[in-house]
């Protein structure tokens, strides 16, 4: 009698209060699709009243979506899974449906967050003008300036927040322990990275002048915090990639151009 | 002893047996289908209570294969008969395209670096990249500026769309095409946001989020009412030709080369020419059965959406557990320090300084997310939850500076949101928005058209809940 009891209520609320048919298709079924004039709605279809052909085409459409729909929700779950038996058999097929359109990583600040400031620093060696010895820079942070762009903004870009953090991300994992480059990825992940930086030194200086230019990357753990007794070092550490050779490709875009501007005018000047 | 059901349900009476439905709206008569076995009325087979004798204690079992049949029945009723979740699908819909809308338009001024010939990520870097994955975008097709910001504008023109609910099927398909055109291109900048965006762009294609809260919405409403065939539509056929046309160029220039994705455009095409012609040609049982397999379609990608939303939960929730800084209930602490999240340190600070905030904050994240896919089956416990996300989602994009990410994640909450509470808000946006431009409309005389989308779906409390399924529910 307790379901009896329960229904009631939202049964009398369905039924509106036995509004006339024609009302409650307007004012009952959603206005849309269906048609606030019922004329497209199907909730007076019954489906025993369709005919053989429209029933098995209505059942092969439920069964062959149920299918698909369980395909797809066991192939997102093997993905984000941890590996497991079932996982690692078939991981080349759980691998070729999810990617690349339904890659996807949840482990968000897991298992553990972060725990230590990675920053990119940048130096360059730089020739002005022919016959001139190099000169080299001082260390400059990039990854400051990025964190000074982000710091007191409502709405801090994806240029200031992801381009540098996950080109380093991506530089890091497709270089092995030698910080040799593993494969295609391994050779775009040290373009990128030194691209951007090219990119971000051009606020600074004349990147056509540079000759190469070297990354280091300072990791610095947060301190832990003041109620707990844990105690490590949080003094930098450094890791220092090796002297790039700057090609135009590596230039950013208007300073290619320029770049190409300044040959084309050297070369009228000395036929 | 029962009220009768909204419609002709024949064996209303016997409900109980079938547990506390709500509303089994309209009559999925249970007349043996071809999958069905005949064996309806459920209550029918017990034992008649002639003898006075106390009778056998009934067994659970009985009349279960009955009981399931009809649940059966009445399940496929409901989700081939209606699209369910009108309003969720909607404020899903209106979500992303706002976040995304948001982005495109913040990154403006950023977008040749980003995305364009200004990038790092070159034009030759991306090509190589891709060549190797097989993303899909567009802006790979060639390296011109002109044609970057071609499609960067005609994607922020898509979420417009989108969140007007213009000609939702088409805008969604130029949603997703726009979505997956800059995100594909620099892979390497987006964040866990865009990962969700990205998703939902694509599930969003197959739902049909315009029903309500949508010019489609109001389109449709006042041609009904002046009672214009849905058919005699110059500007939908024209929309469909032209992107037919676009379809055609890229297949036949060998821009797109992938197989999937040229049977996916080309199907998807062709079924939306089927839905016209069908709905033109051959108005009856065609008809019902190409919107039947519409609504499951609908159905299924709903469907998706709201487990899609659990995994997310529950791999972030699961994985979480198992680190040590979740565990000594020190893990929200590192976030706001790290430079890259410490977006306002002043506020950080505070939250940071506390031992005890920052265990709740981390105990609490962990919980609430672990929890969250199992309170599905408690309204109540549902809705609580929900809020509480939403609420930590808001303070992730101060605290940890990630505006984007927390509206893509609000935006994917939405899809749990109770089907009263949106009315409710839909209705008072309606009010708002009408108090807004009244003047507007007085001047410019068309007051009698400011009837915004809102109203049709706030219209009437009976709108509440075409479907009683688990969507509507939930």
């Amino acid at each position: 009698m307790g379901e009896l009891a329960e229904m009631l209520p939202s049964d009398t609320a369905a039924g509106a209060s036995g509004e006339p048919d024609g009302e409650r298709a307007s004012a009952g079924a959603p206005p849309g699709e269906n048609g606030p004039a019922g004329e497209e709605s199907l909730e007076s279809v019954r489906l025993g009243s369709l005919s053989l052909p429209a029933r098995s085409l209505v059942a092969v459409a439920v069964g062959g979506l149920a299918v698909y729909l369980c395909w797809h929700l066991a192939m997102v779950f093997l993905f984000v899974a941890p590996s497991n038996t079932v996982r690692e058999e078939h991981w080349g097929t759980v691998r070729g449906y999810m990617y690349p359109e339904f890659e996807q990583n949840w482990k968000l600040f897991a298992p553990n967050p972060l725990q230590r400031d990675t920053a990119v620093h940048v130096r360059a060696e730089i020739r002005e003008g022919e016959g001139r010895s190099p000169v080299t820079t001082e260390w400059i942070d990039l990854t400051a300036w990025e964190v000074e762009r982000i710091r007191h903004h409502p709405l801090p870009s994806h240029s200031n927040q992801n381009m540098l953090r996950r080109a380093w991300d991506f530089y890091d994992k497709s270089h092995n322990d030698e910080g040799e480059p593993i494969g295609m990825r391994g050779e775009v992940s040290a373009s990128y990275l030194h691209r951007i930086a090219l990119e971000r030194l051009s606020d600074r200086l004349d990147v056509t002048t540079v000759e190469r230019v070297q990354l280091r990357i300072s990791h610095t753990r947060v301190p832990a915090p003041s109620w707990r007794q844990e105690d490590f070092d949080t003094d930098p550490s450094y890791q220092e990639l090796g002297w790039w050779t700057v090609t135009s490709e590596d230039l950013p875009a208007d300073a290619r151009t320029r770049s190409r501007a300044a040959a084309d005018t050297d070369q009228e000047a000395r036929p | 002893m029962s009220v009768p059901p909204p419609r002709s349900a024949p064996d209303g009476g016997q409900r109980p047996e079938n547990g506390g439905q709500r509303r089994e709206n309209g009559g999925q008569r249970p007349e043996p289908t071809a999958a069905v076995a005949p064996r309806q009325p459920p209550g029918a087979p017990r034992q008649p209570p002639t003898v006075s004798q106390k009778p056998p204690a009934a067994s659970p079992f009985d009349g279960l294969s009955a009981k399931f049949d009809s649940a059966l029945l009445r399940g496929i009723g409901n989700i081939t008969r209606r699209a369910l979740g009108p309003y969720q699908t909607a404020i899903v819909r209106i979500g992303f395209a706002f976040t995304m809308l948001l982005y495109l338009v913040r990154e403006w001024p950023n977008r040749g670096l980003l995305y364009g010939p200004d990038s790092p990520w070159g034009y030759d870097l991306a090509s190589r990249f891709v060549d190797d994955t097989g993303a899909f975008t567009p802006l790979l097709w060639t390296d011109s500026a002109l044609w970057f910001e071609f499609v960067y504008h005609l994607a922020i023109l898509a979420c417009v769309a989108l969140l007007l609910g213009w000609r939702t099927r088409a805008s969604s398909m130029v949603f997703m095409i726009g979505v997956l055109a800059v995100q594909n291109r620099s892979v390497f900048m987006g964040d866990g946001g865009d990962n969700v965006i990205h998703l939902m762009a694509m599930y969003l294609v197959l739902t049909r989020c315009g029903q309500v809260w949508s010019l489609d919405a109001r389109r449709r409403a006042r041609r009904a009412a002046a009672g214009v065939p849905a058919t005699h539509d110059p500007a939908g056929v024209a929309i469909w030709a032209v992107l037919g046309a676009a379809l055609l160029l890229s297949v036949v220039t060998g821009s797109l080369d992938s197989t999937v994705w040229t049977l996916f455009f080309g199907g998807m095409w062709l079924v939306h020419a089927f839905w016209w012609l069908v709905r033109r040609y051959a108005p009856g049982e065609p008809r019902i059965v190409a919107q039947m397999i519409g609504n499951l379609v609908h159905n299924a990608a709903l469907l998706v959406i709201m487990v899609e939303v659990c995994v997310i939960y529950a791999t972030a929730g699961w994985y979480k557990i198992q680190g040590s800084r979740w565990q000594d209930g020190t893990a929200v602490y590192y976030p706001l320090n790290l430079d890259y999240f410490n977006a306002w340190p002043e506020l950080s600070e505070i939250i940071a300084g506390s031992g005890l905030l920052v265990l709740a904050l981390s105990y609490g994240t962990v919980i609430v997310q672990v929890a969250f896919p199992f309170a599905l089956l408690n309204r109540r416990v549902k809705n609580v939850l929900l809020f509480v996300m939403m609420g930590e989602h808001l303070g992730i994009a101060v605290l940890l500076g990630l505006p984007f990410f927390s509206l893509a994640m609000i935006a994917m909450d939405a899809v749990f949101l109770p089907t009263v509470f949106l009315l409710w808000a839909g209705d008072r946006t309606g009010r708002i928005a009408r108090r807004v431009t009244a003047p507007l409309a007085r001047l410019t005389g068309r007051g009698r058209d400011e009837r915004g989308p809102e109203d049709q779906g706030g219209r009437s409390p009976a709108a509440e809940a075409p479907a009683p399924a688990w969507a509507e529910r939930a």
